[in-house]
C-alpha cells in the first residue's frame, strides 16, 4: 500500500514552509521520485482532496494539507471539504 | 511511599487558549471551559503535587507510521513542546519543564512485570496535547512531568478495555514507589469529535457524549469499557478514539465515581472535564 506514502508527504507539505513552497511551484517535480500510484500522484498534484481521501489516506493528514495549501478565507474551506467528502462517508485509514 | 494527589481529565482542542485570550465571552461554553480550567488549575495547585504524569496522544507530530508505539514512556531530562507549526496556526504558548526519570523508569520497568511493554523514548517533543493543558493548568512550568504518550490516531489502536488495564497497571507501580512523592496525574483527550471527517471541528455525536461523561460520574466503568470500541468511537468522529485516554484515569482510580465532571458545548467540539479528588491518598 501506498497510502503510507501519500501520509508522509501530506504531512511534511503541511508543517514545512519550505517544502510547501516547493511542493506549490512545482507539484509534478516534487512528487516525480515518490512511490505512489498514478491515481495517488495525480490527485495530490491536483490538489484533489475527494480522490485523496476516497483513497484511504488519513483525514487528520488530508485536512491539515488542505488548510495549508489552499489560499482564501479558513472557514469556507473548512465547509468546502466537509461537503466535498460527506457523501464518501467514514473510510478506513489504516496502513 | 508515592500517593496520588489529584486526577484530573481535559480537552486538549487547540483552539481554546487563544480563544481564552481574545474572546472568552464569545459564547457561554467558552467562558465555561475557561472557568474549568481555572478550576482544574486550583484543584491541582491545592493538591501540591510533586510530580505530574500527563498522559496524551501524540497528533501524528512525534510519532509516525515508520514507527508508531501503542504506549510509550519519555524519559528524557526534559520535555518541551509544542512543535513550531503548532504554536503559529494556534499561538500557542512553549512549555518547557524537566521530566521526572526516577518515576519515569519505575513505570517502565514496573509495567514490563505488570504485562504492559511501555516503548520508551530518550528525546522527543511533546505535542498540544501535552502542552494546552499544562500551559493552562500549570502555567509555572515549576513541577517535573512524566509524559505518557499514547497512539489514539493511527489505527489500530488498542480498545477502551486496554487504556484501562494500562492504568490499573499505573496505579500499582505508583503505589508501589518508594519515594515520598505527591503524584498528580492529567490525561488530555477529547468527546466526540472530526478533524478531516465529515463533521470537522464539532461535536459528532452529542449522545456519546452525554452517555459517556454520566457513567464517567456515576462510576459505570464497565459501560464505559464496553463502548470505547475502536468501531464505535470511530462511528463518532476519527479523533473520538481520543476519548480512550480517560479510560487510563478510570484504571488510575479503580473505577470509581468523578469527583466532578463537565461538559461544556460550543461552536468547536464539546469540551470535557473531570476530576478525582483524594486526601492523603484516599479519594475525598
Amino acid at each position: 500500500m501506498s497510502r503510507y506514502q501519500v501520509n508522509k508527504l501530506l504531512r511534511v507539505i503541511a508543517r514545512d514552509e519550505l517544502v510547501r513552497t516547493e511542493f506549490l511551484k512545482d507539484p509534478a517535480g516534487f512528487t516525480r521520485d515518490a512511490d505512489l500510484t498514478d491515481a495517488e500522484r495525480k490527485a495530490l498534484i491536483e490538489r484533489d482532496f475527494r480522490t485523496l481521501y476516497s483513497l484511504g489516506v488519513h483525514s487528520f493528514l488530508l485536512f491539515g494539507f488542505v488548510m495549508s495549501v489552499f489560499p482564501g478565507d479558513r472557514k469556507k474551506l473548512e465547509e468546502d471539504y466537509c461537503k466535498t467528502i460527506a457523501p464518501l462517508g467514514r473510510i478506513d485509514y489504516s496502513t | 511511599m508515592a500517593k496520588i494527589v489529584e486526577v484530573i481529565g481535559v480537552t486538549h482542542n487547540p483552539f481554546l487558549p487563544r480563544e481564552f485570550r481574545e474572546n472568552p465571552d464569545s459564547e457561554p461554553g467558552i467562558r465555561a471551559a475557561y472557568d474549568n480550567f481555572l478550576l482544574m488549575r486550583r484543584k491541582l495547585r491545592e493538591a501540591r503535587p510533586d510530580v505530574i504524569v500527563v498522559v496524551a496522544s501524540d497528533h501524528l507530530n512525534q510519532w509516525f507510521m515508520d514507527n508508531m508505539p501503542p504506549f510509550l514512556i519519555g524519559q528524557a531530562r526534559f520535555a518541551r513542546g509544542p512543535f513550531p507549526h503548532e504554536a503559529r496556526v494556534h499561538k500557542l504558548s512553549e512549555y518547557r519543564t524537566d521530566i521526572d526519570g526516577d518515576l519515569a523508569r519505575a513505570l517502565l520497568r514496573g509495567g514490563l512485570n505488570r504485562a504492559v511493554d511501555f516503548s520508551f523514548s530518550d528525546e522527543f517533543i511533546i505535542d498540544h496535547a501535552f502542552t494546552m493543558p499544562l500551559e493552562l493548568i500549570r502555567p509555572e512550568m515549576d513541577v517535573p512531568i512524566v509524559p505518557v504518550f499514547t497512539n489514539t490516531i493511527a489505527p489500530p489502536i488498542p480498545p477502551g478495555k486496554r487504556f484501562y488495564e494500562v492504568g490499573l497497571a499505573m496505579r500499582s507501580i505508583i503505589d508501589d514507589y518508594p519515594a515520598d512523592k505527591r503524584v498528580g496525574v492529567i490525561a488530555s483527550g477529547h468527546t466526540s469529535l472530526d478533524v478531516g471527517g465529515p463533521k470537522t471541528n464539532q461535536s459528532v455525536d452529542p449522545d456519546f457524549d452525554q452517555k459517556m461523561m454520566g457513567w464517567i460520574a456515576q462510576g459505570n466503568t464497565p459501560a464505559v469499557i464496553r463502548e470505547a470500541t475502536w468501531e464505535r468511537m470511530f462511528e463518532a468522529g476519527n479523533q473520538t478514539p481520543g476519548f480512550s485516554n480517560f479510560l487510563i484515569l478510570l484504571g488510575l482510580v479503580r473505577g470509581v465515581p468523578a469527583s466532578y465532571t463537565a461538559l461544556n458545548p460550543c461552536r468547536f467540539a464539546a469540551s470535557p472535564f473531570m476530576t478525582w479528588d483524594f486526601a492523603n491518598g484516599d479519594l475525598k
